[in-house]
Formats: structure tokens, sequence, C-alpha cells
């Protein structure tokens, strides 16, 4: 039998149109039994036509020892398929790696380049931690041989022996650092892209480099070597405040002078990443460069060229957070790239809007970003040419390339790019509690048309095993991706925090309420999430709704079941609520008629909340059994109460007068900053296991009998310091109003008028995004304000009559600007902008009672996430932090030490104290089923038995923001002391010291 | 970390070469390669060469026929990364003499080799196409020696000479 090479196999397959994969299964039986081969050159042929079909997702992995025997061949051309085998197909957990270490170590020593070169490149992707420390070594030995391409090669596998085993560094490094000297420039360039790759990790070890690096940089190499050594210094940088002074002229004479775009790209992104511009931000110079900056990034984006305007806007999204106002200077040609037909120049342009908005081009930006979720803007795109896979086609030459037209097709947006574009919209509005926002009516119709812009939710497909639990996570999943969600917090937000449009932030809650069966269909279409804080709105501003009966039959119709179990809890919620405000008046007589109504009121809330009862989701359920017995007990109150007639009047019912209102009635909820509560100080005697009154069931039973008990006799001070946190209202911590927020829209629509915008105002009209019943609203609105202002013409039926008139018929006479030589200069004046009150969160002394704890924490977890991977599978975060001397850990260590030191002795003192207190509580109380609470409660655990002192321990490790040196100082405490339950605590701490900190760990270990 | 990966796909979204400078399982792989393939291949003309995928770049160009695709961290300088994927087309067309695709199916291990030569655990090692294609050169005339050896046995073998 001959067997076929790889030239036979492609034309075999190419000669198999239809059958491929008949052929290719063919062809795989065969390398089978030719990898089994013992003439190594089929075996090798074999390899070859397996790496060829495991591009087409054949796996070869089951040949790795037959490519481990062709790499270990004499024959150059052999190995070298080898090579290529094991370059393809080997991973971290093949069996076969542990046997290459002896094979690439003889090809190491090669004295042919070539072989020796094999070597190097197949270990720079196959290199495991043990294949690292033991060919290190021979790699160092590498770093000076003769030929610069060994040499060259060399180092950047070192560079992926020390990801694998990071101790390697410190005994490589010194060897590694010469080679900056290196002749060859090819090998300069090659330790500078390692040192800028280890830099990344490390910065502060190579700081001593900065002169020599700083050399290279000035000599001028290639500009692939100037790019590397400029992300270099800027990781750099922010710990030598002092190499910025160094860096500007050079850098500036880069920026000023180069022809390559990619090396200007680098230079001003260095700028801005190394903190440079940030730097010298007060300064003259500082501000000229970065003006300079700046408009080179313009020219980035009027170039034409998608891909500078990529990058450009890359550019000028990290620059905007330190100069805001320069970026903002350009904001016309950033707003162009908005509505660029490539997706991704969009979501970068994007990612910048959000960091330039401002209060004047706020409404610009927003009715862009809505234009372009509006359905019936179709922008049509023309696709990469596809062609025929003929032979033809193949032999199309790269480099000259034919020319051919790609199919037009219509610009389709991804639904992902819809969410993020309402997620930002949300953003830019309510960034710094609402800044930017001047009008708030505005916002409001902003947020209603997003809702009907809301994408569909798409669930990646989830495995139906056990459908009760997945429809749950289903659930969850439609909560997090839902825009609904996020649109309905800031309607609430709104809401709540802006008193002036209280009112038709209602409205809106109540329009998605009632409409909730036209605004979302019931297949498709997302943003329905929206309803569960609409409901709440509602039905905590009940009294504001323009149709209470109306919404309350939306809430309580049938098809509310269906509802997701969290928006149906907050329903229940609103129903009792609108309920309250429907029936509570008093100044309405209670006539047969009306008890009629609430009767059947009361029943139908009942017959809703029936089902409800035993409902799967608990809190639905309890929520339904608790309301369902109120109104029991209402319509038993009703149904007691007689109606008045001509000769007696009757009160309604107290129970609806009183008992169900005082449910929700109260003081109106504020915005309370998401940690204040922890603040909240603990009233003096409180103590929570007391029971609040121990004869509290004759209590009742007396109150029964004696209806005018009353509770207010005496406050002493401590009450009424008490009384004074707790009810009453401190004073919102916003700017004063001047007038209400519905005054915005004129100053709004001057504004979009004035020279300020570069946009016609066509382009950014509000009919361009809002729906046509919003805008008719908004224009009934304005008709009613300025009914009275004779400025105003109307047209005499209202304003939907003139849409529908013929505009072609009017007369227009042209207008001749030149004819009137000075034209009164009309004053353009700025409108001066009204602040609408925003209720700011509610804090205590101030504070928006955001922990340093938690933001330690978060600091925590930022550091955490950026480990990246490396090759192999290991992530190199075993080089961040990794000192190259060990000397200078050791003198921060005794810092901390004695710092930790102290610690830990204050911490014993506090224990030793608390148990003292125990022992007199214990002493005093007998009682011993109550006392193992009392104990934990009172002195959080910092009892003296072990296992709280184990507790306690933990409580204080949480709260120090330096957990690991501490955690190592407490154990040598424990030594010390030798105490047991120090002991206890050890061990523990040593637990949680290797989860926590293996870059430490590496380090003890290396010491 | 500089390049992840490198793939070179036909304009039907055949693979043509496919270089992993990571370690991917082989379920990975492939679904790398369908993902990123049909967002590059249903890329707008004229579009900008570069693709938010995860949290990865993707930098692609078409030549001709063919696909030239990279996918780098969103750290890195993206022209950079594009100047590397010309500078590989570069190289092989040097190498082949006006290289089409064919050409790389056909030697598709030279296209490896030269992919080696300029990158080396995903950083640009060498910047000189020239010096790229002599260096594969010299181990081609290697190979092509190693044959006519073994030619020569196999005759001397049978007796010919």
């Amino acid at each position: 039998m001959f067997e076929k090479g790889l030239y036979e196999l492609i034309r075999g397959i190419r000669a198999n149109k239809g059958n491929e994969r008949n052929y290719v299964l063919e062809s795989l039986k065969e390398c089978r039994q030719e990898a089994k081969s013992q003439d190594l050159n089929i075996k090798a042929t074999a390899i070859l036509k397996l790496i060829y079909l495991d591009m087409f997702g054949h796996d070869m992995s089951w040949a790795s020892f037959h490519a481990l025997e062709v790499m270990s061949s004499s024959q150059f051309r052999q190995k070298r398929v080898g090579y290529l085998a094991a370059v393809q197909s080997f991973r971290l957990d093949t069996d076969v790696l542990m046997l290459t270490t002896n094979l690439i170590k003889k090809d190491l020593y090669s004295p042919s380049v070539p072989e020796m070169s094999l070597a190097i490149n197949g270990l720079s992707h196959i290199v495991s931690p043990s294949l690292a420390q033991d060919l290190a070594p021979d790699l160092v030995s590498k770093l000076t041989h003769s030929s610069p391409i060994v040499r060259k090669k060399a180092i950047p596998v070192l560079y992926k022996c020390f990801l694998q085993s990071p101790e390697l560094l410190r005994t490589c490094w010194p060897r590694l650092r010469e080679c900056l000297n290196d002749e060859d420039s090819s090998v300069v360039s090659a330790t500078v892209n390692i040192v800028c790759e280890l830099a990344r990790r490390n910065p502060k070890n190579y700081l001593p480099l900065a002169p020599q690096l700083f050399k290279l940089l000035t000599d001028g190499g290639n500009n692939w070597m100037t790019i590397k050594l400029i992300k270099l210094f800027a990781t750099l940088t922010p710990l030598e405040p002092r190499l910025v002074k160094k860096l500007v002229p050079p850098i500036t004479n880069l920026i000023q002078t180069t022809p390559a775009m990619s090396l200007l790209y680098e230079c001003i992104s260095g700028l801005i990443q190394g903190g440079l511009l940030a730097g010298i931000q007060d300064t003259e110079e500082g501000e000229e460069l970065a003006s300079v900056c700046v408009t080179k990034l313009r020219g980035f984006l009027v170039e034409g060229d998608s891909n500078l305007k990529y990058v450009g806007l890359i550019a000028l999204a990290k620059l905007v957070n330190t100069h805001a106002h320069l970026v903002c200077q350009h904001h016309d040609v950033v707003l162009n790239c908005i509505d660029d037909d490539d997706i991704s120049i969009r979501y970068r342009a994007l990612e910048l809007v959000v960091g330039m908005v401002n209060p004047d081009t706020l409404s610009t930006i927003v009715g862009k970003l809505m234009r372009q979720l509006k359905p019936a803007n179709r922008d049509y795109v023309e696709l990469e040419p596809t062609g025929s896979e003929d032979e033809d086609d193949m032999q199309e030459e790269v480099m000259h390339p034919k020319k051919a037209r790609g199919a037009m097709i219509p610009l389709e947006l991804p639904e992902d790019y819809k969410h993020i574009v309402i997620c930002k919209v949300l953003e830019m509005c309510s960034r710094d509690m609402y800044a930017n926002v001047t009008d708030f009516e505005w916002y409001l119709d902003v947020l209603c048309q997003l809702v009907r812009f809301a994408p569909a939710v798409q669930v990646e497909g989830t495995a139906p095993e056990d459908a009760e639990e997945a429809e749950e996570e289903l659930e969850e999943l439609i909560k997090k991706r839902d825009v609904g969600e996020a649109i309905g917090k800031e309607l609430q937000n709104v809401a709540i925090r802006v008193k002036s449009v209280r009112p038709e932030a209602v409205r809106c809650a109540e329009m998605f309420i009632v409409g909730r069966d036209g605004v979302f269909p019931a297949a498709g279409g997302g943003g329905k999430r929206v309803l569960g804080d609409s409901g709440w709105i509602v039905g905590e501003y009940a009294s504001l709704l323009t149709n209470p009966t109306l919404t309350f039959d939306s809430l309580i119709a049938p098809s509310s079941n269906t509802l997701p179990s969290d928006i149906l809890s907050i329903y229940l919620q609103s129903i009792t609520k609108i309920y309250a405000s429907l029936t509570s008046s008093f100044s309405i007589p209670w006539t047969s008629e009306r008890k009629t109504y609430v009767t059947l009121l009361t029943d139908r809330v009942l017959r809703f909340l029936a089902p409800l009862t035993i409902s799967p989701n608990l809190e639905v359920q309890e929520r339904a059994v608790e309301f369902q017995e109120l109104f029991r007990l209402c319509t038993e109150a009703i149904l007691a109460q007689p109606p008045s007639n001509t000769t007696e009047i009757y009160d309604p019912p107290l129970i609806l007068t009183q008992a169900v209102p005082s449910l929700f009635l109260g003081q109106e909820l504020n915005p309370v900053a998401p940690r204040a509560q922890r603040k909240v100080p603990l009233p003096p005697g409180l103590d929570l296991d007391e029971p609040i009154n121990p004869n509290l069931p004759s209590l009742i039973v007396a109150a029964d009998y004696n209806p005018s008990l009353t509770t207010d006799d005496d406050e002493d001070k401590e009450d009424a310091k008490f009384r004074e946190y707790y009810y009453t209202k401190p004073a919102t911590t916003s700017i004063p109003k001047n007038q209400p927020a519905s005054h915005g829209i004129d100053s709004a629509a001057a504004r979009s008028s004035t020279a300020q915008t570069p946009l016609s105002y066509q382009n950014v009209a509000e009919d361009s995004y809002l729906d046509a019943d919003i805008i008719a609203r908004r224009k009934k609105e304005r008709q009613e304000r300025h009914k009275d202002d004779p400025f105003y013409i109307f047209a005499p039926g209202g304003g939907e009559e003139i849409t529908d008139a013929d505009l072609e018929a009017i007369p227009v006479m042209e207008l001749n600007l030149e004819d009137v030589p000075h034209a009164v200069p009309q004053e353009v004046r700025k409108p001066v902008r009204e602040r609408v009150v925003v209720v700011m969160d509610e804090g205590i002394d101030g504070d928006d009672g955001l922990d340093e704890e938690e933001e330690e924490k978060g600091k925590d977890k930022k550091g955490k996430g950026k480990k990246k991977g490396g090759l192999l599978g290991v992530d190199a975060s075993g080089l961040v932090g990794y000192s190259l001397e060990g000397g200078e850990e050791k003198k921060n260590d005794y810092e901390e030490e004695k710092e930790a030191r102290k610690e830990v002795e204050r911490l014993r003192k506090e224990m030793e104290a608390a148990a003292e207190k125990v022992r007199e509580r214990e002493e005093m109380e007998k009682a011993a089923a109550k006392k193992t609470k009392k104990v934990k409660k009172t002195v959080e655990g910092e009892g003296k038995k072990k296992k709280k002192e184990k507790k306690k321990e933990g409580e204080t490790e949480g709260e120090a923001g330096e957990k690991k040196k501490k955690k190592k100082k407490v154990k040598k405490e424990g030594e010390v002391e030798g105490d047991g339950a120090e002991k206890k605590k050890k061990k523990k701490v040593k637990k949680e010291k290797t989860v926590e900190e293996d870059t430490q760990a590496a380090t003890t270990v290396a010491e | 970390m500089a390049i992840e990966y490198l793939l070179l796909v036909s304009r039907q979204g055949k693979v043509r070469l496919a270089k992993w400078f990571n370690a991917y399982t082989h379920t990975q792989k492939e679904k790398l390669i369908r993902d990123v393939t049909s967002l590059v291949l249903s890329s707008k003309k004229g579009s900008c060469s570069f693709i938010d995928y995860k949290d990865s770049t993707i930098t692609h160009r078409r030549y001709a026929s063919l696909h030239i695709i990279v996918s780098s961290s969103p750290s890195d300088n993206p022209l950079l990364t594009l100047e590397i994927l010309h500078r590989y087309i570069e190289s092989l067309d040097q190498y082949f003499g006006d290289v089409c695709e064919l050409d790389i199916i056909f030697g598709i291990e030279a296209a490896y080799a030269i992919l080696d030569e300029l990158l080396m655990a995903g950083e640009l090692q060498e910047t000189e196409k020239e010096r790229v294609v002599k260096t594969v050169k010299r181990m081609d005339r290697k190979v092509r020696d190693e044959n006519d050896a073994e030619l020569e046995r196999h005759l001397r073998e049978s007796g010919y000479i």
C-alpha cells in the first residue's frame, strides 16, 4: 500500500466534494495505522496529516505519544513535524509532557541552530512548572550564545518559565538584565518586550532600569521597540513621579514628529495611562500638551479611517476622566461617531459620551441615542464580499485582491447594543444625583419611551433538567438582564427624590400599570420588569393617581397572577394602599350606595387574593394571607355598619377610615443611604432579647376591656433624644429650588437652538425619538401653560390638526436676508439654568454611609479581578508583587509586625476585659438556659470560651483593613503565649493564609 | 500577554491556519473558532478591524479570500496588533512570492514556521521580514539536504548507484 502524504490528503478532500466527512474519517483511520508504523517517515507524515485535520476539529491529542516519537527523530524534517504537533496539541495535562524534558534538553544543545530554535520555540508553547525549573538554567546559558537568533528566542521563553514558576525570576534576572546591552537590536527589543510584561505585574522591581530604558527611548530604535518602551514607562511613572518631567520632552517630540499612527497612539495613550498628563495637569505646559493630544485625537476621528476612529475614541475615553473640558470641545465629531455604521465604533463612542455629558449636551446626546433605538431608523451597510470556494478564488493574491462588492443589508443593531444604550442613557442622566438633568419632565418622557424600546431579554439555553428550578433561575436571569428593572428604579428614584414632578412620575407609573397589555406584549419585548417599581409608586403615592379606580382594577386583574412573584408581592402591597386611599375618605357620606361600592371593592380584592394564598412563592403567600385576614375584618366591619339614612347619620366604619390607612400613612419615605442603617446608634438600654413587655398577654386582655388605654405617659430625656432621632425630619441637603421643574421645558428648548449645539434643531427634535403620543401630550401641556400668553399662537382646534394639514400647500415667502442690512441683533440670552430639588440620600451626620471597610473590600476585589491567565492555564498572578530582592520585603515586614503586635495586644486586653464582664454576669445570673444566648449577644463572642474566641478573631480580622500581615503576626503571638485557645486560632489563621495569599506564601518559601 | 491566538480563515469560514499561544482545550478551541469566525465574517465593509469579544479584542483584516484574525488583550495597542498581522502576511508574501490561499493550504508547515519566527510567546520577536524568510529558507534547505541524502541512500541500497 502506498501512503498518501499531506498533499494527497488535501487534494483528496477537495476532490470529494459533498462527501468530505467520510473521506476525512477514512483518512483518519489510515493515519491511526500509519502513526503506529515503525518507519519514522510514515509516522511523521501521519502526524503532519493529523495536524492538518486537527484544524478542522478532529482532535489529535490521542496521538501525543507518536508526536513525541517523531520529535525525538534525528532528522530535522521529522523533528520539525514532531515539534509542530507538540505545539499544536500538547497541554499541561498531556501525560507525555514529562517525557519531553530530556529530549528538549538534548535539542537545546544541538550544534545546529535550526534544531535549537525548534526546541526553544517548542518549549515556549508547552512549558510546565517542572519543565521550567529543569530547563531554565539551560535557557539562561543560551542568553550568551553566539547566534543572535538563539539569544533573542531564549528571552521570551524565559518569560514563559517565570510565569510557570516565579522563583526562577530571582535567579535569572541578573543575566537577563544584561541582554538590554546586547549588540543585536532584536535581542534588546525582545528583552524590552518581556521587561514590559514583567513590569506590568510588579513595576517596582524595574525602576532601577529607568536610566537605561530612557537612553533606549531617546536613541530612537525602531518604532516597535519605542512603543513597548513607552508602554513600560507608563507602568513605571506612577511609582516614580520624577520620571514625568524627564519623559515629557521626548514623548512630546515623538507626538509631533512621528508619521506612524500606532506610535502616535501609544504615546498619547502612554501619557494618559502613566498619569503623565494628570501629573502636570495644573501647569501651563501640561495643559498645552493635553490640548495637543486632544487635537491629534480629533484628527484620528475625522481622518475617515475606521481603525483610527476606534483607537481615537478609546484614548479620548481614557482622557475624559481628567480633561473633560478639552474633550468636550470636540463633541461634534464624537457625536458623529455615535451614529457610525460600525458597531465596534459605536460601543467606544458610547463609552466616551457618558463621560462627556454636561447639562447642556445631555438632551442632544440622549436624543441621538434614542433615535438609534427607534425601529424605523434603518441604515444600509455593505457586507464584506463572500466569494465561492473555487480554485480561482483561492488563487487570488492576498496582497493584490480583486475588486468585489458585498451584499447590502440593513444595519441590524444587536439586542445587546440596545441594552447597553439604555443602560448608558440611564447612567448619563442619573450621574452625580441628576446633576445633568435640568428638565425632569423630559426625563420622565425619556424613561417612558425607553421602556417601549427595551429589547427582549435573551436567555441563553438553560438546561431544562428540573423544570421548576429552571424557571426560577430564568426569573433571576431576566431580573438581572431586563433593562425594565433599571428603568423602574430610575422612575422610582425620580418619584421619591424630585417632589416637583412626582405627580408626573406617578402618572407614568400609572400608564404602565393600566396599559400593561398594550405596552408589554405577552411574547417578546422586554422592559416588563418596570412594573415592579411602577406598582410600588402607584401604591405609595395613591393619592396622586389620576384614575385610582382604573389603576386598582388593573392591579387586581386576574392576569396579574402571571407576573413574576417578586412583582406580584409588590402588587399585593399596592393594592391595599390604593384600597385604603379609595375607602378611607371621611367626607363621603356612608350611604347605602357607598356601602355597596365598598363591599364590592373589598370582595373583589378578596377574590383576587384567594388563589394567591396558596402561591408557591413564600413572600406572595405570606402577604396574601395577611391581607386576606385584614380584608375579612374589613368586610365584617362594613357589613356591621348600617348605612346612613334620612333620619340617622352613620360614619364609615373605623377600620376603613383609621385602621387600614394607618398601616401605610405616616411620615413620607425619604431616600436613605444604603449603609446608613448600620450607623443608627443603638438606643441605650435596649436589649433585644428582653421581651418588650413581659405581661403582654394580660395587657391585650386588658386592652380589650379598656379601650381608652393610652401609652404615652412618661418621657424622660433619653426618650426625647430617641424620638428626635426617629421621628423628626432632618433638613434635606439639596439646593433650594427657585422654580418648579415644569418650567424647564422652555429653557431646554431654547438651549437646544442656541449656537452651543453644533447640530441643527431638527437633529435633536424630540419627535425624532419620542413616540407620537408622548409628544402630543407634551404639546398639550405646553399649550395649557401658555394659554394666556399673547406671544403664542395656537391653531384653533388644538395642536393635532396642524400635523394633518398639507404642509406643501402653505404659501411660503422667500426670505432674503441680504436685503435686511442690519437686522436688530437678537439678544441671545443664555438661559439661566434652574435647579430642581433633588433629595439626596439621608445618612447620619452628613455621612453617605459608605464604610471605609467596604471600600477597602471593593479595592481588594478589584485587585483580585485583574488576574490574567498565563500559558497552559496557569495564571500570572505569581509574578504580582514578586520581588527580585528578598531583603526589601523584610524591612516592610518588620514595620508591619510592630503594628500588628500592638494591635494584638490591644485586642487581648479587650478580650480580657470582656471575659471579666462575662464572669461577673455569670455569677449574677444563674438561669442556665438563657445564659449562652445572652453572653453571645452582649459581648459579641468576646467570651473566654475557645469557640467564641475563634469567632471573635474572625470578626476583628474582618474589620482590620490589612489582613494578610496581621494574621501572620497573630500566629507568632499565639506561639508566645502558648495558650490552647490561641493555638486553635493559629490553625485557622494558617488555613486562611494559604487560601488568600499564594504570592506571599511563595515568597516566604523562597526566603 | 500579547497575542492569544491567530487564525487564518477563508471567506467561507474554513480554517487555514490556527496558532494558539495560550493552552486551550479542544472544545474551547472549537468554540472560539466558531464564535470569532462568525463575528468576523459578518463584519461590514469599511468597518474597523476591531471587535470586542468577551475579555479580548479581536483584530482582523481581509486579504483577498483570506481573513486573518488575531485575539489580544484590550490593553494592547490595537494598531500595533494590526501591524503585526500585516507583517505576517507580508512575510508570507515574500516567502511564497505573491502568496494566495492555496499556497498556504499546501505550504502549511512553512506558514507555521514563518509565524514561529515572527512571533514567540505571543510577542513579536523579529521585525525584519527578510530575516524571518531567510531563517525559514535555511530550515527548508536543511530539510532538502536531508531528503536528498535519503534519496541517495535509497538508491544506493537498491543498487542503482
